[in-house]
Order: C-alpha cells, then structure tokens, then sequence
C-alpha cells in the first residue's frame, strides 16, 4: 500500500506538469512560441533556485521563510557594491546570504528553537535592517553584465536558466552523494539514529539553513540583475512560492525524504500555472489566491489526518464486505 | 565452549548506582561479560535492567561505579564514546532512517569515502553484501529501509553491529514485535555473533528464550543486584523465584471479594490487530489480560475505551450498549482509563497536581465557571487518601515521583466514579512499596464494588491482584484462567501457544 | 530520560506557591520597571493623557493578542491574522457605515468573515492535521488576495460615518478611549474564559499533551478548531475597531500586523509549544511591545529599526523558552 501511495505522490507532479501543458497549449495560441517559453524559463529561474535551496531545508524537516528577505538583501548588497566589480559584489551578496543561514542553524540546531519562529525572526530582522538602510528606497544602477545576467541569453536560452540549471544539478549531486548531504536526509529522517551513529546532525542542519539562504541569496542577486534594481521591498512571498513548489514536486513537509529535481517539477507546474493565468488575463489577485490555496491543497491531500481518515474508512468498508459475506462471523 | 579465554570478563561493570528523583533506581550493581557469550539481564519491569544498559551505552550517567572493558576503565559520557569503545547497541526502539538505503543506514556515520569526499558508493555497497552474507541475509543493500519488515530491519541493525567490530553489543528485547520463525532466524545469527567472540548482554521477557540461547543470566530485582545462574543452572523456575524474590511483595488478597452481576461485556471486539475478543467483567472483580508484548492486550483495552477505533464488536455496559467513538462516551458511560505510559498518555506534566486530579470532571457553577475551590477540595481528599506525596497542591506533576504520578492519574479516574476502570500496566516503572499500595487499593477498589480490568506484563501481579486471567495470543483470546488455580507457567504456555482454548475461568460467564 | 532530571527549573519541586505566583506574572514586573524608567526619563509620559495614549496604540494588537493566546496555547499558531484583520478594516470601510443599519453590517459582517476563516484554519490544522504554519501561511495569501480583488487594490475610504461607528475607533468614554475599553473588555472575558471555563482548561490540557487530553475525554478537534474561530474573531474586531480609526485605508495595511501580535504573546511568556500561558501576560507583553515602540519612537528610531528590534525580542523570548524547556526536560 504505501508503495502504491508513493508512486501516485511521484506521479501526481508528472501528470499535473502535462496535463497543465496540454490545457494551456490548446487554450492560448501564444503558449507554444518560442518567446513565451523564453518568457517562462525567465520567470522560473529565480523562484526555481529559491525551491531548491528551501528543498535542503525541508529535507531536515524544518522550513526556511527568511528567503524572501535574503533575496532583497542580496539584491540591495549588490547594487551597493556593484561598483567594485561585478564578480566581488556577487560574492559579497552570496556570503551575506550564507552567514544568514548560519544564524539560522544556529538559533535551530544548537538554541532549539523551532523553526518556523527562528526564521520567522530573522525574515522580520534581516527586512527592517535592509529597510532602514535604504530608507525603503530601491536602487537602481546600470551594469551591462547585470543586465546580461538577468535578462540575456545564450543560444536562445536565458542566462538564468543555466543557473538555475546548475543549482539543481549541484545540490542534487551534493546531498546524494556527499556525506554532508546525506546527514542532512537522516537530520529529518531519524535525527536520534544520527546521532547514535555519530553522525554530526547540528552541523548537517546548519548546513541545509546555509544552503537555503545561499541559493535565496543567488537568487535575489539574479532578480535584482534582471530589474536592474536592488529594491528593500520585494520578495515577501518567496518562501510561499519555494515551499508550494517542493510541496507540489512531493517532497514531503515531514522531511527525511525527497528529491531537489523533484523540485523542479514543482518550479515548473508553478511557473506554467502562472504563466497561464497571464495570459488568459487573469487578475494578479486570483493568482495570489490561486498559490494559497494551491499550498493548502496540496500540503492538506499529504497531511496524516486526511490519510488516516481514508484509512479508518477502507477498513470499514471492508469489514463490512467480510460481516456482509460472512455472516456467521458475528 | 568453554575454552579458558572465555573465562576472562571483557566487560565488567561494577558497584553501579543511579538515583532519580524519588527513585533509586540502581543499588551497588554488578554485571560482567565474557567475550563470545550470551549473558541475559532479567528482572521485572521497574527493576533496573533499561538503567544499566542505558549507562552502559552512553545515554544515562552513573551516579557511582566502574565499568571496565577488557582491564581498561572507561568513561563513557554519550553514546558516540560508547561506540569508540565498541559497545554497540540495538535498541527496542529501532534506530534507522527509513529513506536511506540498507548500506547507508549499515554505514550510518561511517560512509567510506573516496578523494575529494565523495561517498563510495560501491565500495559500501560491496562491504554492505558481504556482511549480509556472512549473516546469511538476502536482503538487498539497495532497499530503502522504509520497504522492510521489522525483522528484517532487525537484521539489518545487527549486520550495523558487526560491520564495526564491536566487542560488547546490547540487545534490548529484540524479538518482541518478532514471530516464532523470524525469533529462530534471530537466534542462528546471535550464534554467528558470537563465534565471532562478541559479547552479547541479552534483554528479554521471554524465558523459554532465555533458556535456550543464554549462556549466564544476571537477575536484578527493586535495583539490587540477585545473582548470577551459570548456563547448567538457568531453569525458569529459578529464574522466577529470583525476579519474584520476597514473597511477601505480593500477598494475595485473602478476604473474598462479593463478585456480582455483569458490568461490562465486550462482545467480538475487532480492531486492525484485535481478532473477535469476548470476555465479561463482573461488579466487585478484578480480571487481568496477560500476554506477551504484541499480543494485542493494549490495544483490547484501548478499543474498548474508544481510542482505537473498533471494526466490528459490541460493548455493553451494565445491560446497555454504547457507543465508544471517543474516550469521552466511555467517560460519560462510567470507565475510567490509566494508560501504560503515564507520561506520555495520562499526565500533563507542566500543570499542577489539582488539575491532574480534576482534568476529567470539571466542577461548573450555573454561570459555567470552574469551581476553583471544590477543585482544590476533590484534590486534596485524594492526596489524603491516596496518600500521594506532593508539597501542595498546585505542584507540577513533573517533580513527583513515579508512584505519586500514577496515584494522580487513578484519583482522576476515582474522582468520576466509574463503573469500570481500566489500568493499563499500572505499576510499570514504580517501585516495590508503591506497588504494594497500588495492589492494596485496587483490591479495596474492588471490595466496594467496582470492577477493574487490568493490563500487566508481570505475571506475579495478575496472580496476586486478579480474580481471572485473560490470556492473549496474537490478537485473540487464548484462555481465561481462574487466578486462584493458575500458574505462571500455564499462563505462559497459554500466552505463548503451548496450551490453547478454554480454560477454567470460562465458566464463569 | 525525562524522570533523569535534577530539578534545575527556576520553581523547583519544593517552591512555595506564592514564590510560583510570583514568577508567573514577572513580566509585570518588567513592565513596571518600564513605567517607571521612562517617567523617569520623561515629563509628559506619566500624564493621563499619555497613558491613555499609549493604551489606545496597543489596544488594537491587544485585542488580536488575545484571541492569539488561545491558539499558541492551544497547540497552534497562526500567521493569517494580519491579512485577516486588513480583510475585516476594508470590508468594514466598504459597507459605507454611514446609517445605524449599515454601521450593525459594517461590524457583523467583518465579523463573521473572522469566524469563518477561523473555521477553514482550525478545519485543516484540527481535522486535517496540517501543519498550522503552512496553513496559515496559505490562508494568509487567500485574505490578501481576497482583499485586493475586493478593493480592486484601491484605497478603501467612507466619508462622514455614523456616530457610533467613528466612537468604536475614535470616541472616549470619560477620558477612556472606546478602543481601550474593548481591549481591556476583550482581555477580561479571555482571562475568565481561559482559567476559568472548562473550556481553557481542556485547550490547556489540548496544547500540553493532546493524546492525554483524548484520553481524559476532552474532544482535541473541536477545542482547537475553537481556538482557531476565537483568533478569527479577535482578528476581525481589531479589524473593525482599525477601520473605524482610521477610516481610510489600504489594502494591503494588514501585513506586518500578525509579527507584532505573535511576539507580544510569545514575550508574554506564552509557550510556542502549547499548554503554557496566560491572557493578563500577554497584556503586559502587548504594553511593553507598545512602550518600547513609543520610546523608539520618541528617540526618533525609524519603523524599520523597530522591525529589527521586535525580531530580536522575538526570538529572544522564544530562545529564553527554549532554554528553559531544555532545562526541565
């Protein structure tokens, strides 16, 4: 049986990807052209490597909801200091990203303090210090590379699709087949068998939060590279739309499990459905709605109460085919 | 077997003591190891036996005591110091990641690694076969672990054990959720183990278990140390008059109690693990259900208290069937329930002795507001009559001691006077002179009328407390005995499948 | 390992009941010192004037800190009530209260839109079991969405209302505020539905050990769905008596709220892992959040300084609760 349950949960990403491919190139005749694939690969890219960071996260069994506020300090850390070169204001946006994740694994592994909170403080945090910085001014500079970036492309690819592309590859690569990586699996699978083992568990979670806030901040520096823009402001449903897609692509909340190209099905189910809805002209608004409760709905089909309900209600229904076939049982 | 080389202890553990708040739970005990034996720790529940190993594989400190390894004094602080030294352990609770391979979990904190960090994969895999194989397991190092039967995964711990050397391995009960055939696997590798010359300090309930693979038995009773019986002088009675040990823990009721009419009748109870259950508890009774761990007695209670949901079956209280969906239709029916883990199933810890106590029957005035002072009354009348040990009233439940606690839980279940109450192992964890008082009182309980369905594992209690024994095996009925004629061994035949159908106590109904 | 503990928490096994009393409501220590401190410090704060000021700032996170309480202790937790709230000032705006018949829907309606979300909340973390920040965490983008498809992402605003809606947010009774009166109203019935119902008794139970709850016969899914339709309802009052104060607003206003409410509760002691707390120390937690906010902002500390400052209470309350847990158990 829970073979049969693990499969349909594999399947269900797969199916829901063609299926929304399909209804969308038979409804809109702009879906299928070359451009709005462009357009779509433009839009997942940075939303895609928020999703595989905040994979690693949720592998330990715990939540990162502080990505939003990196992606803006990335952006503004970067247009800061782009004057100094655009690979050491890259670094120094990335590096501030990691020592977020390191606060993070800190308050989580080593002050207990659960997760959601802990991220939940160093998301308000980390957005009132970039706030106050620029006064909640964005900044806007010019830099040819940046723009590059952000919106150029290769062979008809856009740059941040390779990006995008590489993070997946990279941390897929890292947690299978480094032991880091695989303490990050058994952090959320079976955190006292680790630890019997011997196995470094604080540092496998400080770790996953560090991966997380680096690939939020990545992708905060690609966003600001494509509106030339490093604003204070943007970003605030980032880890909503992260957690939608590694929820969609079945990875499961409970952590220990999963997969980061996984993920990226659900990047793409999120990026098609929104794509969709733009091009059908339907109002930001609903879309707003639409990930709620795509999040909700998704998260609730996984969640243990409605499984168990199921379950009660299988098992009385056949133990009332066994009472109905066999009546001299009772 | 008894090559001179054998003699000499591996492992000495020597004048170990531990004390928790308002327990002792080891006294000055003492426990030795020969390399390539089977040595059993036996003792009833509550006797120290989870303590020693517990210290003895890093997770509790001792408070006084040696334990030498091979000549060697060791001072192990945490579990990963244990496993430097070579102890390793299985414990009861398996100790697995259920997404991670059967190599992976093998190798768990041990990954082979190749240049530049990666893990190698095949040289885990190759090592993972081949101790396998040599444990003449087919199970593929590939699987998830998650796809594995609980014997298998038990394999699969003791194939972690072997791969790392390990002088000293613990198994805490390790075949109590296993059957007879995966139990005899488990004994043919426990050999392979300890050809290997690996000492293994053995955890079981089962004795005819004991009796067939243990080479010495070290029992403990209340903490203390017993004896120590050489594989020639392992017998199980002498084992049960060790454990046991005073007789006089346990005096029969001698009064005769009035047993009257049917209060509660189960009738064909099914649950997912419960196979058509039947029994008949009368007013003024006491019947206890015995039955190895994974018999289904726990779960025949709970079900008939409306935590498990029921498949089929009826539950008649007192003439008339009712509907248990949820424990608070038993609660309002007239049962009562002290779960087998207090502290995770019956108390609120952080919260004060008085709400313990009036948790399950709040008093309301006619505004609907809690009567604070009635609340403090019901509480301390039970504190007097139970003679629960607690500064005051409002004291968190978390600092009393495990008697008291389980004092607080049936006083909640008195202070709603029930018909029937259930007490699911109530004296597990709880030492000799509280258990005396909790036998006292579920007899006195039982004198007035009430009648009470008991839960136990230890045999000697149900003989002391019980009018009849129910005995389970594999989720059903296998006998109902008359404690007054009964013995432990019949029990246990009945239990373990020896003897079944009927017994004396049917006749009753 | 649980019974293995020496008994290092502050309140020990032998602590007398009062030196308990005492330690339960400290933070009114705290909050006094804070009083004290600042009207030291200041001519004006320890006048009336100021007082009620100060008051009126903190009632409408009060009102919502309340209903808050119930949830956190409860077991639960609940990120959806700043859009709920903003939900509840627009809709209330956008009745038009300008008549006594319109005002009664301007404050009904709102309120019900609270009771329900409520319901849809405690439905999926209670009945569902789904993890209550990932559902509130959706809900919350449903009621922002809902809110700006309603306004059209316009500012919502009514022109001359009725008397007795501009008294909700606006009017005094004596030297009172109206909103203080409804905190403190709020606050009252909380702190006698909490330790004096069986109702708070059994959330209590619920939020401490909710398989010993079931097992003393207290039905855990309706407390907390409860639980969840009273932080639904705080929200949308908080959310009536912002609209009536302002009586012009945008949409998207309520963002921020829910972090100022969650840490008022959690400084209050409150413990995130359910079963701990108390209505009368979330007050004080709520008056100190507000004083330190009105200090900051007398020393001319920007909001969003005082967004940094609030995270670092935050988790500093929470990592104190931690630590203390890690303590006992």
């Amino acid at each position: 049986m829970s073979g049969f349950v693990k499969t349909t949960r594999e399947l269900r990403a797969l199916v829901m990807l063609l299926l929304l491919f399909v209804v969308m190139a038979v409804t809109s005749p702009d879906f299928l052209t070359v451009r709005n694939i462009q357009n779509i690969l433009l839009q997942i890219a940075v939303n895609g490597i928020v999703a595989a960071g905040m994979t690693v996260v949720i592998f330990t069994g715990g939540f990162d909801l502080s990505v939003g506020s990196v992606m803006a300090l990335a952006g503004v850390l970067l247009m800061k200091t782009v004057s100094l070169g655009v690979i050491p204001a890259i670094l120094i946006a990335t590096v501030a990203g990691v020592l977020v994740g390191l606060i993070n694994g800190y308050l989580i592994s080593k002050a207990r303090i659960n997760p959601f909170i802990a991220t939940l403080s160093t998301m308000i945090i980390i957005r009132g210090i970039i706030m106050g910085a620029t006064d909640a001014h964005p900044i806007s500079v010019w830099n040819e590379t940046l723009f590059f970036l952000g919106l150029g492309s290769v062979i008809g690819i856009p740059v941040c699709a390779f990006f995008l592309v590489a993070v997946v590859v990279i941390l897929h690569y890292f947690v299978s087949n480094y032991r880091m990586g695989r303490y990050i699996l058994v952090s959320g699978g079976n955190v006292q068998a680790g630890y019997l083992a011997g196995a470094p568990m604080k540092a496998a979670i400080t770790a996953a939060y560090s991966i997380s806030s680096a690939s939020a901040a990545l992708a905060g520096v690609l966003l600001a590279a494509r509106l030339s823009t490093g604003s204070p402001v943007v970003a605030q449903d980032a880890p909503l739309l992260a957690i939608a897609a590694v929820v969609l692509g079945g990875t499961s909340l409970a952590g220990g499990s999963g997969s980061i190209l996984k993920t990226l099905l659900g990047v793409l189910i999120l990026g098609i459905l929104s794509n969709g809805l733009n091009l059908l002209e339907v109002s930001s608004y609903y879309q707003t709605i639409i990930k709620g409760v795509l999040v909700v709905g998704v998260v609730a089909s996984d969640a243990p109460g409605l499984a168990q309900w199921a379950q009660m209600l299988r098992r009385r229904v056949a133990s009332a085919r066994i009472q109905r076939e066999h009546p001299s049982l009772d | 077997m008894t090559s001179p080389k054998q003699e000499i202890p591996v492992l000495v553990m020597e004048g170990i003591s531990k004390s928790f708040p308002g327990v002792q739970a080891l006294k000055n005990v003492r426990f030795d190891l020969r390399a390539g034996e089977v040595h059993a720790l036996l003792g009833e529940n509550g006797a120290g036996k989870s303590t020693l190993i517990k210290i003895l594989c890093g997770a509790y400190r001792k408070d006084s005591g040696h334990i030498r390894l091979e000549g060697r004094d060791l001072d192990v602080n945490n579990p990963a110091d244990a496993r430097r030294y070579g102890i390793g352990t299985i414990h009861q609770e398996l100790m697995l990641v259920p997404d991670l391979s059967v190599a992976e979990n093998i190798f768990l904190g041990r990954e082979p690694v190749r240049a530049r960090g990666r893990i190698d994969w095949k040289a885990m895999h190759q090592e993972a076969r081949r101790v396998l194989e040599e444990l003449c397991v087919s199970i593929d190092s590939y699987q998830p672990v998650r796809t594995l039967s609980v014997a298998q995964k038990q394999l699969v711990e003791i194939a972690k054990a072997l791969s790392q050397n390990l002088r000293v391995l613990v198994m805490d009960e390790p075949t109590s959720a296993l059957t007879e055939q995966e139990t005899a696997h488990l004994m043919d590798r426990i050999m392979l183990l300890k050809k290997k010359g690996i000492g293994i300090l053995y955890i079981s309930h089962r004795l005819e278990e004991i009796m067939s693979v243990a080479d010495r038995a070290t029992i403990l009773r209340d903490g203390e140390y017993i004896g120590t019986l050489e594989k020639g002088e392992i017998s199980s009675n002498r084992i049960i008059e060790m454990m046991v040990g005073r007789q006089d823990v346990y005096h029969r009721w001698s009064g005769q109690r009035k047993i009257g009419e049917p209060v509660l009748e189960v009738q064909h109870l099914t649950t997912p693990i419960v196979k058509d259950v039947s029994f008949t508890l009368h007013k003024g009774e006491i019947l206890g259900i015995a039955g190895l761990m994974g018999s289904g007695r726990t779960e025949t209670v709970r079900a008939v208290f409306g935590i498990d949901p029921r498949l089929s079956g009826r539950i008649v209280l007192q003439g008339r069937e009712i509907s248990v969906k949820h424990p608070q239709k038993a609660i309002s029916a007239g049962m009562g329930f002290a779960p087998e883990d207090r502290k995770d199933q019956a108390l609120f810890l952080g919260m004060s002795v008085r709400t313990n106590v009036n948790i399950a029957r709040l008093f309301l005035n006619r505004w609907g507001l809690r009567r604070l002072t009635e609340e403090r009354q019901v509480a301390q009348s039970y504190i007097q009559s139970l003679d629960i040990r607690t500064p005051h009233l409002e004291q968190e439940t978390l600092f009393l001691s495990g008697g008291n606690q389980q004092k607080v839980v049936i006083a909640r279940w008195l202070s709603t006077n029930p018909q029937v109450l259930i007490l699911d192992e109530p004296t597990r964890g709880i030492d000799v002179s509280a258990k005396g008082e909790i036998h006292e009182l579920m007899a006195q309980l039982a004198a007035k009328g009430m009648a009470i369905l008991i839960v136990s594992s230890e045999l000697p209690e149900l003989l002391t407390v019980c009018d009849r024994i129910l005995v389970m095996r594999e989720g059903q009925v296998a006998g109902t005995l008359m404690a007054c004629s009964t013995t432990q061994a019949e029990i246990i035949a009945y239990a373990t499948g020896q003897l079944t159908g009927g017994g004396a106590g049917e006749t009753r109904d | 390992m649980r019974q293995g503990t020496s008994s290092v928490r502050t309140g020990g096994p032998n602590q007398s009941w009062y030196a308990a009393i005492l330690q339960k409501y400290s933070i009114w220590v705290v909050l006094m010192l804070l009083v004290l401190g600042m009207g030291l410090l200041s001519d004006v704060f320890l006048t009336w004037g100021n007082i009620f000021n100060v008051l009126r700032q903190a009632s409408i996170i009060g009102i919502v800190a309340v209903g808050m309480t119930f949830v956190i202790i409860g077991g639960g937790f609940d990120l959806s009530v700043g859009a709920v709230l903003a939900f509840s000032a627009i809709m209330s705006i956008q009745m038009q209260p300008v008549t006594p018949g319109r005002t009664a829907l301007a404050v009904l309606l709102p309120l019900l839109v609270g009771v329900t979300t409520g319901t849809v909340n405690g439905f999926l973390v209670g009945f569902l079991r789904v993890n209550p920040f990932i559902t509130t965490l959706g809900t919350q983008f449903v009621a922002l969405g809902i809110t700006l498809l309603y306004t059209n992402g316009q500012h919502v605003w009514v022109w001359n209302p009725d008397p007795v809606y501009a008294a909700i947010g606006g009017g005094f009774l004596g030297p009172v505020p109206i909103p203080v009166l409804i905190f403190a109203g709020v606050a009252a019935l909380g702190h006698l539905v909490l330790s004096y119902t069986n109702f708070g008794q059994y959330l209590m139970a619920t939020g401490a050990n909710e398989g010993a709850a079931v097992l003393s016969g207290i039905r855990t899914l309706w407390i907390k769905v409860a639980s969840f339709i009273i932080v639904g309802t705080t929200a949308a009052l908080g959310g009536v008596v912002l609209g009536s104060r302002v009586k012009n607003l945008d949409p998207t206003a309520g963002i921020g709220y829910e972090f100022e409410i969650i840490t008022a509760v959690v400084l209050g002691g409150t413990s995130l892992s359910g079963g701990r707390g108390s209505v009368l120390n979330t007050v004080a937690g709520v008056l100190i959040l507000t004083l330190i906010a009105n200090a900051m902002t007398l020393l001319n500390i920007s909001h969003h300084y005082q967004l940094v400052i609030r995270g670092l209470i935050l988790v500093g309350s929470v990592a104190l609760d931690a630590s203390s847990r890690r303590r006992t158990a």
